[in-house]
């Protein structure tokens, strides 16, 4: 059984990597709405890739090894108001996360097509992080992610 | 279980602590992740512009990161001989030069379009990942 020291740092560690990943996907998600050519886009958007494979390191870590924690530490429950709203804020970034990957994969698409000239594709790719949900989505990622971190650090609600 | 009885007092200067160790990381990431995506062809020049640019913003987290260290120390009673705080100084500060290297060769590798320039600063932005990680380790265990 790993101890809390562990298990903290496992969690803390993937939390690391999360904010990481998003840092990345903001790159990719500004850059690419004011590049000129196709091929920029397409190298901006290759950076997205390993970054997504670290969100889903990072937003399967600190799950899991926060639920472990609030399990084994005696004074945390999962319906404290603090572990509770950190697990419903995780729920809205992950799903945010998640669907602005799919933008980004649609981009690349767009970015690689066949047919149009390299400033057209651009266009698509640009106007594809341009809209309002690419928008939303990327900003609920952000305040999400600021939002747990806050919850965990004041614990609003915490006996202790 | 430092964190689980910290008082109230230490929660801001943490928060902004953790806040700057995070996007410090964040950043570092991200210029790896360029630089190393980066190949010798015109089109990646948007990526060592990133590695540039994303090395650069690493240094205002860096502060805000140490500041808040500070801030929080100011607070805490740790004996200041404390092995995990010893561990934080050294990579905090010793990490502080090598992000300095890093930056300078990023910004030569954007003006003179070097390679090899490029590929120092991501050698450089993998160790200050490795050197975090083992910081991260030391303020989650508390060693000693």
């Amino acid at each position: 059984m790993p101890s809390y020291e562990t298990l903290l740092f496992l969690h803390v560690t993937s939390a690391f990597a999360f904010v990481a990943s998003y840092v990345v996907f903001s790159v990719a998600f500004l850059l690419g709405r004011r590049v000129e050519r196709a091929e920029p886009a397409l190298a901006l958007l290759r950076i997205a890739r390993p970054a997504d494979v670290l969100a889903w390191i990072g937003a399967t870590g600190t799950i899991l090894f926060g639920v472990w924690l609030a399990i084994k530490v005696d004074g945390y429950e999962l319906w404290d108001p603090w572990i509770a709203g950190a697990l419903g804020l995780w729920l809205v970034t992950e799903e945010a996360i998640r669907r602005e990957n799919l933008l980004f994969a649609k981009a690349r698409r767009a970015a690689r097509a066949p047919l149009g000239t390299p400033e057209t594709r651009a266009a698509e790719v640009r106007t594809l992080l341009r809209t309002r949900t690419a928008n939303l989505l990327h900003a609920a990622g952000g305040i999400g992610m600021v939002g747990i971190l806050a919850l965990m650090i004041f614990k609003p609600g915490a006996g202790g | 279980m430092i964190a689980f009885l910290r008082p109230d007092a230490w929660d801001l200067p943490v928060f902004v602590h953790v806040l700057g160790a995070m996007l410090l990381t964040a950043f570092v990431a991200t210029a790896f992740a360029a630089l190393a995506a980066a190949r010798a062809r015109a089109p990646d020049a948007i990526l060592v512009r990133v590695g540039a640019w994303s090395l650069t913003a690493a240094i205002p987290s860096w502060a805000l990161m140490r500041g808040g260290a500070e801030w929080a120390r100011s607070r805490e009673p740790f004996p200041s001989d404390s092995e995990w705080i010893g561990i934080g100084y050294v990579v905090a500060d010793g990490g502080a030069l090598v992000l300095l290297l890093a930056v300078a060769l990023a910004w030569i590798a954007v003006r003179r379009a070097s390679t090899g320039a490029g590929r120092a600063a991501a050698v450089l932005a993998a160790l200050l990942a490795v050197g975090y990680l083992v910081a991260v380790w030391a303020m989650t265990t508390k060693p000693s």
